[in-house]
């Protein structure tokens, strides 16, 4: 619990030091790029948390779902 | 009736029209609506130090199907072999563990951890279908099975997602639903029962099952079911023109069987540690239920030239599994048309409540478990990725991953001999990814 506090803590502080910006359409150019996605790379991503997953107890965070493995 | 009666002929040939125009709209919707298909592949060679194999090719197609209508459908092939940790503890003396209809033996010598082999095959596929609902909500529905020699698995997610202040904010609200079946070849064995045979699974297609040992349930049983719900919130924000961060809760539970009936405990004289004679080995038993929670924060930040992503994970349970993963990828562009990606990633956990090396003779623990995946340990991996876009619309890329996981090879649990073994033999693998984009 004491973690979670903590976490919580930092993330508020990221989130206050970050002021946000009203950027226009017309300024998302960088925004748009493949690299700028939250998953750039789906496949390999799909592959990397499959080792992860068969490998650790711990799984999950992204998104919800992807289907079920005998592997863990 | 009378009004259609009353119809004339052109009205009538007007209605009929429109229902074969709108029949026809509907099957360019869906096959000729006018966009690229977009393909994403890739294989991966995955190689643990003697022990798991793994290659698994990945193809996935997305076309769009309408105006912002998607669908992807995505298609894996798993083929697995090697050795695997049965979950046993190294010891003084020669073990020895073989398969029910006793096939095959493996000796495991004194002091090595023991492993036992297997041969998997697992097929995949997924289909998810994103559409708008209005200009700032859509919906992204998923369905998913998986099959293995003795694992099957359905899921179903849907997820909404609602943008925001002119788009710069997106909340979405996810859930998802899991129905598996495990059915080992030789039957589900007795948890906490004692082993007489170790069972194993290999991979012969067509094989009809064998019978079933007096430990198990039954090979031709209905085996056993877990079911699993999901649910996720989640906010994602454009902070600027340069920065994207994206926070999410998760809360997921599992209920059913979720022991692993390939594993197994030694059961130990409490004074010398040795493993005793009989009962010698027990399958291992997992509670039947599970509660899982995640908050996970990624932000992507865009350099004047390169691009680093961030993100981390805090993850708990009522296992008392206590996991931080940190993810960071850094993508150098060295031209144009090419950048490299380092990427960093580690991980740690805590044990989970029942994870023991061993069970103490005359102890009678309501669970327990010697899967190293739920010991206490730390995993870090070191990556790289070359990618190169060979047109305006295909990319090639090569990567290569290589993990290291430790623990605490001599736990202060340890008793009599244990505490001259090894109890935690450290994993160490290496990925190579070969990965494809395209369009056509």
């Amino acid at each position: 619990m004491k973690r979670i506090v903590l976490f919580a803590a930092a993330l508020a502080a990221i989130l206050s030091g970050c002021s946000i910006e009203p950027v226009q359409p017309w300024d998302r150019d960088l925004l748009a790029e493949d690299a700028m996605q939250l998953v750039p790379h789906p496949v390999n991503e799909y592959t990397a948390d499959h080792v992860y997953f068969s490998k650790e107890a711990a799984s999950g965070g992204a998104g919800v779902g992807g289907g079920g493995c005998g592997c863990n | 009736m009378q009004l259609a009666a009353n119809r004339s002929v052109s009205e009538r040939l007007a209605v009929a029209t429109c229902g074969l125009l709108s029949l026809d709209s509907a099957h360019a919707g869906f096959f000729d609506y006018d966009s690229l298909l977009n393909v994403d592949a890739a294989t991966l060679f995955y190689s643990e130090k003697d022990r798991v194999q793994v290659t698994e090719p990945v193809l996935q197609v997305k076309k769009e199907i309408g105006d912002g209508e998607f669908f992807t459908l995505k298609l894996v092939y798993d083929a697995m072999s090697g050795a695997t940790p049965n979950g046993a503890v190294p010891t003084n003396t020669v073990q020895t563990f073989s398969s029910p209809s006793g096939e095959k033996t493996f000796v495991i010598q004194p002091h090595e951890l023991p492993l036992v082999e297997f041969s998997d095959a697992r097929g995949a596929i997924s289909g998810d279908w994103e559409i708008p609902h209005s200009r700032t909500l859509r919906g992204q529905y998923n369905l998913n099975y998986s099959q293995e020699t003795d694992y099957k698995s359905a899921g179903m997610s849907a997820a909404l997602s609602w943008d925001l202040n002119n788009k710069l904010t997106t909340l979405t609200a996810a859930v998802g639903t899991n129905y598996d079946q495990v059915k080992p070849r030789d039957g589900v064995p007795d948890e906490l029962g004692v082993v007489t045979a170790f069972t194993t699974t290999f991979y012969r297609p067509g094989e009809v099952e064998s019978e079933s040992e007096s430990e198990f349930e039954g090979g031709g049983g209905p085996g056993k079911i877990k079911t699993g719900f999901d649910a996720m919130l989640g906010i994602t924000q454009v902070l600027s023109r340069r920065t994207l961060m994206q926070f999410n809760y998760s809360y997921g539970r599992t209920s059913g069987y979720m022991s692993d009936p390939y594993k197994i405990v030694s059961v130990i004289d409490g004074t010398t540690g040795e493993t005793t004679t009989y009962p010698g080995y027990v399958h291992e038993k997992r509670p039947d239920s599970r509660t899982r929670n995640t908050l996970y924060w990624k932000t992507v930040y865009h350099f004047p030239s390169d691009v680093i992503h961030v993100a981390y994970r805090y993850f708990w349970d009522d296992w008392d599994v206590r996991s931080h993963t940190l993810d960071l990828t850094y993508r150098f562009n060295l031209g144009p048309r090419t950048y490299f990606e380092p990427h960093y990633r580690y991980y740690t956990q805590t044990a989970a409540k029942f994870f023991t090396y061993s069970i103490v003779f005359g102890t009678t623990p309501e669970f327990a478990s010697a899967d190293l995946r739920l010991a206490d340990f730390q995993s870090t991996t070191y990556g790289m990725r070359l990618a190169h876009r060979i047109s305006d619309d295909s990319e090639i890329g090569l990567g290569f991953d290589y993990m290291v996981q430790t623990g605490d090879k001599h736990p202060k649990e340890a008793i009599g001999v244990q505490r001259n073994e090894n109890l935690f033999s450290d994993l160490k693998a290496t990925s190579f990814i070969l990965d494809l984009k395209t369009k056509f």
